[in-house]
This record gives structure tokens, sequence and C-alpha cells, in this order.
């Protein structure tokens, strides 16, 4: 098990995501939104799906459809 | 640690180059580093422009910056694709006046003209007509989110009268696009409908044409774009913003199926360009006129904006307004002239 703590911005609330892999794919669905809608971020970059994170780790999650 | 729980994993490496990727756009199967991303952003604007006709010396672009991901990302392309054709593009800002929103959104904008080089209009709606679009709201009796529309429409509009702008640029992504023109649909109003491409057409000194430069930019390789870019950005949301306005559903929905179809947003704008002609040969006929209060475009004797302020304040504001952004222009035209 991973747990990933993700900042959701902008409404800056955040969460604790229990996952299996840590990985960025399981992240999001864990999260509930579609991929599509969501960019995530580990120390300013941006994940690709397949990156997977360690326990604690700490993300940055932007939802893409908010704001403009 | 459990077996299944893998440390993190190297970042992969760019389709094009040995660069680590930052982006991967599913529908092109591709992983992109920052540079190929850029490119690869750049050149689906730079065809939207060509299409249009912008790709020109001597063309003027105004572009509306609201602070935002998608009005940032495209004054940002616009700027670069400006600099390699030749056009002129020019930003245009409208401080709204709702409180700490609009402080913090002429912050970011007033640094990513700075960083860009671009040439930016700063228009403070209060100082100009002597209300924020909230009090003009309350005074107009109508949804602020309606009036700010307006107000934002008018202004951008007399500023690229003035100007003698090609067009004015909004940063309307493809989620926003398929979701007005779902909403089109939902609502049959075919004529709505036919104004969803990448531009509109210019009526000679009254109206001038709207651009979409974002038209085959999804709304997240927008945010990515601005946060890769490190672009100076506003995430906060308008405080007047619906909370789930119809939109929203409509892109998740749109997003829902993009997981499952990559590509299926950016079919959808293709398909939309393609039958355009069909649905404004379906669109009802509109006259328009001029105001006879401001002399712009009117559907009736009075334009939306001099009827709105008329009802708040007494009297028709557009006058008032044009011989602002006239004295703002005549300024960016001496600046433009001094060596």
């Amino acid at each position: 098990m991973a747990r990933i703590r993700v900042r959701i911005l902008p409404s800056n609330i955040t969460r604790e995501v229990e996952t299996e892999t840590g990985c960025v794919s399981e992240i999001i669905r864990r999260l509930g939104f579609p991929r599509e809608s969501i960019v995530l971020l580990y120390k300013g970059e941006p994940l690709l799906d397949d990156m997977c994170l360690e326990d604690g780790a700490v993300v940055d999650a932007y939802v893409a459809t908010s704001g403009g | 640690m459990t077996p299944m729980l893998r440390r993190a994993v190297a970042r992969a490496k760019c389709s094009k180059c040995e660069r680590p990727a930052v982006a991967e756009i599913r529908y092109a199967r591709l992983r992109l580093c920052r540079e190929h991303f850029n490119e690869f952003m750049e050149k689906k604007v730079e065809r939207v422009l060509r299409r249009v006709g912008v790709l020109q010396k001597g063309r003027i672009v105004v572009a509306a910056v609201s602070g935002g991901k998608d009005s940032s990302t495209m004054l940002a392309i616009l700027s670069k694709l400006s600099k390699k054709y030749g056009f002129r593009v020019i930003g245009v800002h409208i401080v709204l006046g709702i409180r700490e929103y609009s402080e913090k959104s002429l912050e970011k904008i007033q640094q990513l003209c700075r960083e860009l080089r671009v040439e930016c209009l700063v228009i403070d709606l209060e100082r100009v007509i002597g209300f924020t679009v909230p009090e003009l709201a309350r005074r107009a009796k109508r949804p602020t989110c309606s009036v700010c529309g307006l107000v934002k429409r008018y202004i951008l509009n007399a500023v690229g009268v003035e100007l003698g702008a090609d067009y004015v640029a909004l940063g309307h992504n493809t989620d926003d696009i398929i979701a007005y023109s779902i909403k089109s649909f939902i609502n049959h109003d075919i004529t709505q409908l036919a104004k969803f491409g990448p531009s509109t057409e210019t009526i000679k000194g009254v109206a001038i044409g709207r651009l979409r430069p974002l038209f085959e930019v999804y709304e997240r390789e927008s945010l990515l774009y601005a946060l890769v870019n490190k672009l100076p950005i506003v995430i906060d949301e308008c405080p007047f913003r619906p909370r789930s306005p119809m939109e929203d559903k409509i892109k998740e929905f749109m997003n829902s199926l993009e997981d499952d179809h990559p590509g299926i947003k950016l079919a959808f704008v293709r398909r939309l360009e393609k039958r355009l002609g069909f649905y404004k040969s379906l669109a009802e006929s509109q006259k328009y006129g001029r105001c006879k209060y401001c002399g712009l475009l009117s559907a009736g004797d009075v334009c939306s904006f001099c009827r709105v302020t008329e009802k708040a304040a007494g009297k028709p504001l557009g006058p008032l307004v044009r011989s602002e952004i006239r004295r703002l222009v005549a300024s960016i035209r001496e600046r433009s002239k001094a060596p």
C-alpha cells in the first residue's frame, strides 16, 4: 500500500489517497476524476501516467476544468 | 513496502529526443519533453491561425487576457508566433472589480506581459464608468456573470475597433468549444452553434471577428503548457462562478469519453469546423445595425451595453467607454512611435 497526500487545486483541499501501487493512473482513479481532467505535479514537475510514487509522497493535483 | 508498491520510476524519454518527457499526448501516442511539447502546442495554434489567415505581416490581434491558464497560454503562444510571422499582438485585460480575485489577476497579467514583452492594455472598469461588475449587475438587476460577459465583449470589441484590429483572440480551448456546442444542441440553437468555429467574421468599423487560437488545444494541454513553462497564472476561481455549471458536467462526460477513446474531442471540433457552413446555412438571419448612442454593433437601436448601463447609471455609458479606450489606444500609438 502507498498513501499519497494530494493537494487539489484550486480548492486547496488536501486528500490522502490509499493506493495499491502508488502509480499516477491509480491515484487519479481513486480521486474520482477522469484522467483528462487533471494534471498531477510532484516537486513542481508534471507526472506521467505510468510513474509511481513512494508511500507518503505529496503531490499537487490541478483540476483542468476549473477556472480558465 | 508491499511487493505491489514499485519505487518511483525514472521519467520516460521524449518520443523525439533523449530528454525526459513531461507530457503524454495519448491521442497522438507521444511522450514529449518540454521543448517538443511546446513545439507541438505552437504548431497546433499555428495551423489554426494559418487557416484563418492571421499569419501575415501587419495583421493586428487583440488578445483578451484574464490571468487564467487558457488566455495566458494563448498569449504566450501568440507572442512567439507574432515574432516569427510579423503580426502584432496586443493584450487587453479588464479589471472587473471582483475583490482580491481581480487584484491577483492584474498582478499576474502585468508579470506575464513583462515576461513575454507583449504590449498590454489594462482597462479598469470602475475607473472608467464608476462601477465594478458586481455593482453594475446589482444596479441593473441582472446576474453578475451575464453582466460580466456583456462588459468584456463590449470592451474587447471597442478596443479592437479603435485599434483597427483584424481579430479579438479569446482563450476558448477545445473543451470549452465542445461544451458550448453541446449546450447549443441542447437548446436547439443552430444560430449560436454556427458561431463556434476557429474564427468569426468582422463587420468593418462596428464588430471585430473573434479568433480562437486554442480551438484544437485541450484544456489539460493548455494547463500543462502554463505549468511547464511556469507562466504566472491565477489558480483561484472567480467567486461568482456557479457551483456546478452545465458546461462542467459536459466537460466531465467528454473527458470520460476521451479516457476510453483518445482523440474523440479533437475529432469533435474538427468535424464541427467542417460542418460550420451547413450550420450557417440553417442559422436564422440576424440583422445588425449601429447603436444610436455608441455606434457599435447592435441588434436593435440601442446595444446591450448602453441599455444595461442606462438602467444602472441613468445614462448609456458606451460613449464614455469608447472615448476612454480611444485615449488609451492613442497612448499606445504614441509609445510605438517613440524610438
